[in-house]
């Protein structure tokens, strides 16, 4: 008898206090289920609600051939989809919720699961980033990146490709697809043909019609963070000189939006012309960044001569016998006096004006020539 | 014990955070924001004085032997009863505190004070205890919230201060700056109440948590 | 405690070494790198130092004699050199409320809370140092350049180690080692001259305050481990804070071990973790963490070192 007490009655307390707090528990549960249920539904109809405005009564659909599609919805009152799709974007995978009204045009977008970095990548949820895509179709024309988050941003479009995508399979339309950017036409606007050719120590090189060579780097070195390379794409014209710089695939992400400002046009056009990165300023705040750009240029330039030979100008000098001399480099002509300096600068073509020459290149024959006019006199 | 006494015990002279030491978990995870610190705080409280009142309610009842695992059970209950409310009628609270929320469970206040008190007192002494437990719980993770999040944020309540947000001492809102403003806190209070605070007479080595393995009992007591 | 005799066994031996007069050996030992720092950093620097010795020593005046009605300690001259130590951690821009801030810390939290001189868990200025960098991190990591001696320029530059620690700012050449040995380099105020602080160094072994074997130890595992991590050996025993805390901070007698044996085990941990934090960490520094870490480690090294005394038992 005594076992009973010792064992039985603990025991038998014991359940019985569980059985209690658990029928406790499924009160409370019983009563709150719905109205949890309910707040779960409101705000994922109320977060539909957002990028379809006019999308009522939401129920699900199934995607069937199409990739990185978390799920879909079809508005039952006829306005449209409400499609999630995925990305991979710097931080790991993230998910953007878009609403495709019944034209095939973007009624709203929103950035949802992420892992993106804060303040960063983290931008392309703002609403200076989304707002920009309502009303575009599939072709996405004219979106721009948030600077500074070109993984995140480029990671977003994808997103909402593949949401394009999904629409077009459950809506039984066709969709165009965006076009990708060719950073070649960046760097030679006006060459419509590019072909390609083999170049050693490049990623790739292409012949920009009869203006010069594109070389494409693959330049590690820039920001100390980054995932990856950056393609740097030079272009070299036929006279050895940089025709343009562009940067295409990058990783380059770092903690500050000056990152815009390295990778875009307005600050890389100080590149043409140059022969070499050495006068090029950095952007201060992407200092790592440029530097990198400028590793690539250097490279590219290293491996130009492959391409378009040796573009050391040419020094027509004539030497007269008071000391004097005559020095034609391009569309220059030089005159130099017997002290050794510059008498008079002219254009090589007697019909043409000094003034069609631009200035860089009158300076630089100026040097060239002064150059071998002291060669020759052995100084 | 005088009524009153007992209410205003937890608050100052047996503050569970400051003097007993229980709850340090919650006290220095919740508190780098002043809200997060008082939600946890009421949370604790309700669980505490539910929980004290049943247990007294059933001190006769639950045999010596399965005690723990009984109160563990009624706790735990009454933990989930709040989570679920919070999650239908509190849904931002309810994110902020997130796993915290769940380990009320095992905040030593609350296990700690059915086992000092509940078990022993009477129903509405029990009572009494948990609101002015749960009182003392709430000031302390306020306190320390708000110096966290004042000194080490630059905010109170998420407003911002002039002249603080700036540049906020940010490792007073870290795992170590919590430390060190829970041990400036005990010392404030070890000296304004003159070291009064810190005696605790009302141990016996029967009823404390650590009995089993320690060594003070055999010597009759942990000296303290 | 000043009124009560002390009654010791004999030998009756005075060495006539008081804690002020080792204290202010120390401060000696500190003048040169003191007068580089002015002619490197310029006047801004004196005034970070000025201050926190003032408001080391004022704290510790106030806590002792205000706050807690002890004796008043300042006189044993510790807090000076605390306050100097903890200015030599320090970029020489650092807004001077956070100076007093870490001085407040290193002084009132480490030293006195836990029972004053000789009871601190850790180096003073150290901690107020780690305090000041996880606090204010964007402050404490704003470094002046300079460029030579009376000439700083305000354009904020990246240390040495920085500059090791990112490939691509190796464009940006290196200084070299005479400027580096000079003291002409990015770097907190007291870090930078080798050679002032090499002599601050000496002349301590050679007053027998410090004994060379935590300095010696420290940095030759300096250079052993940068050759196994394949780094610049040379470059990585005058970069950064090694030569100031192999020689003025992990020998606080209070915070290292007592016996040889023991500091040799300090110095090498000292050396170990600093190697993995420059060489795998993402700090480009790590010798106040090291100093850190061995600090608090001290009294079980002291534990395994302890030496059976003579005719003793050993347990």
């Amino acid at each position: 008898m005594k076992a009973v007490k010792e064992f039985v009655v603990p025991a038998a307390v014991l359940t019985a206090i569980c059985l209690v707090v658990s029928a406790a528990l499924a009160g409370t549960y019983q009563l709150t289920e719905p109205v949890i249920e309910a707040a779960k539904r409101a705000e994922a109809d109320a977060s539909r609600v957002v990028v379809l405005p006019g999308g009522a009564d939401f129920k699900e659909v199934t995607v069937s051939g199409v990739e990185n599609i978390v799920e879909a919805y079809e508005a039952g009152n006829g306005a449209g989809y409400v499609i999630t799709g995925k990305a991979k974007g710097y931080g790991g995978d993230l998910q953007v919720m878009a609403g495709i009204d019944k034209d095939g045009k973007i009624a709203g977008v929103k950035l949802m699961d992420n892992n993106e970095t804060q303040g960063i990548g983290s931008k392309t949820g703002e609403d200076a980033y989304t707002s920009q895509y309502k009303g575009k179709d599939s072709t996405l024309e004219g979106v721009t990146a948030v600077s500074g988050a070109t993984i995140s941003s480029k990671a977003f479009q994808s997103a909402v490709t593949s949401i394009f995508q999904a629409y077009g399979s459950l809506a039984g339309v066709e969709v165009a697809a965006p076009e990708a950017e060719d950073y070649k036409t960046v760097v030679f606007p006006d060459v419509t043909e590019f072909t390609e050719v083999a170049l050693d120590g490049a990623k790739a090189a292409y012949k920009a019609g009869d203006a010069g060579y594109v070389i494409v780097i693959e330049a590690a070195g820039g920001w100390e963070h980054a995932a990856g390379p950056m393609e740097i794409y030079v272009g070299v014209a036929n006279n050895g000189k940089i025709a343009g710089v562009a940067v295409g695939e990058n990783h380059e992400a770092p903690p500050s939006p000056e990152t815009a400002v390295v990778l875009k046009q307005d600050y890389l056009s100080s590149y043409i012309g140059k022969t070499s990165p050495d006068d090029v300023d950095n952007v201060s705040g992407a200092t790592q960044t440029s530097r990198g750009i400028k590793k690539g240029v250097r490279t590219a330039m290293e491996l130009a001569p492959a391409l378009i030979g040796d573009t050391t100008p040419q020094v027509d000098l004539t030497v007269a016998e008071d000391g004097s001399a005559s020095a034609v480099i391009g569309a220059v002509r030089v005159e130099i006096d017997a002290t050794g300096k510059v008498a008079g600068v002219f254009a090589a073509d007697e019909t043409a004006d000094l003034a069609s020459v631009a200035p860089e290149e009158v300076k630089e024959a100026m040097d060239n020539a002064l150059a071998a006019y002291n060669a020759s006199k052995g100084a | 014990m005088n009524k009153l006494k007992i209410l205003v015990n937890g608050i100052i002279k047996e503050n569970p955070v400051l003097v007993l030491v229980l709850g340090t978990c919650p006290a220095l995870a919740v508190t780098n924001s002043t809200i997060n610190g008082v939600g946890m705080g009421l949370a604790a409280t309700f669980v505490l004085i539910c929980s004290n009142v049943v247990i007294s309610l059933l001190k006769k009842v639950i045999p010596d032997k399965v005690r723990i695992p009984c109160y563990i059970v009624v706790i735990a209950g009454f933990v989930t009863v709040v989570q679920l409310m919070m999650q239908a009628y509190m849904k931002s609270l309810y994110d902020a505190l997130g796993i915290f929320l769940s380990l009320i469970v095992v905040n030593c206040v609350i296990l700690g004070r059915a086992e000092m008190f509940a078990n022993k007192n009477s129903v509405f002494d029990s009572f009494l205890d948990g609101v002015g437990m749960g009182i003392g719980f709430t000031l302390a993770l306020f306190l320390m919230g708000a110096l966290r999040e004042i000194f080490g944020a630059g905010t109170f309540c998420n407003i911002p201060i002039p002249g603080l947000s700036s540049q906020p001492i940010a490792i007073l809102a870290q795992a170590p700056g919590g430390f060190f403003v829970y041990g400036f806190i005990i010392a404030m209070l070890n000296k304004v109440s003159h070291g009064k605070a810190v005696k605790r007479k009302t141990f016996d080595c029967e009823s404390c948590p650590s009995h089993a393995g320690c060594s003070g009992a055999l010597k009759g007591g942990c000296g303290r | 405690m000043s009124n009560l005799k002390v009654i010791a066994p004999a030998p009756h031996f005075r060495s006539g070494e008081t804690t002020s007069s080792i204290m202010l050996s120390v401060v000696a030992a500190l003048i040169p790198a003191v007068v580089v720092s002015f002619l490197v950093f310029g006047p801004r620097a004196l005034l970070l130092e000025a201050v926190c010795v003032a408001a080391s020593v004022l704290f510790e005046y106030l806590f002792r004699v205000l706050m807690c009605g002890r004796d008043n300690t300042i006189w044993d001259c510790s807090a000076i050199v605390t306050g100097l130590l903890l200015a030599f951690n320090l970029p020489v821009g650092i807004p001077l409320w956070m100076a007093v801030l870490g001085c407040a810390v290193a002084i009132i939290v480490t030293k006195q809370l836990f029972g004053g001189i000789g009871q601190n868990f850790a180096n003073p200025a150290i901690v107020g140092r780690i305090f000041l960098l996880v606090s204010f991190g964007g402050s404490m990591t704003t470094w002046a350049a300079p460029n030579g001696y009376f000439g700083v320029d305000a354009v904020s530059g990246a240390t040495p180690l920085a500059i090791l620690k990112d490939p691509e700012l190796g464009l940006k050449p290196l200084p070299d080692m005479l400027n580096m040995l000079l003291g002409i380099r990015g770097g907190s105020v007291g870090e930078t001259c080798i050679v002032a602080l090499v002599i601050g160094g000496i002349f301590l072994i050679w007053k027998k305050v410090i004994t060379a074997t935590t300095p010696v130890v420290f940095l030759a595992t300096i250079v052993i481990l940068s050759l196994c991590f394949g780094l610049n050996p040379a470059y990585e025993l005058v970069a950064g804070g090694a030569v100031l805390g192999a020689f003025f901070m992990a020998t606080d007698y209070a915070t290292s071990p007592v016996t040889e044996s023991g500091k040799v085990i300090f110095a090498l941990g000292c050396g170990v973790i600093t190697m993995l934090i420059r060489a795998f960490g993402s700090y480009p520094e790590g010798v106040s963490f090291s100093i850190l870490l061995m600090n608090i480690l001290t009294p079980h090294i002291d534990n395994l070192t302890r030496k059976k005394p003579f005719g003793g038992v050993v347990k």
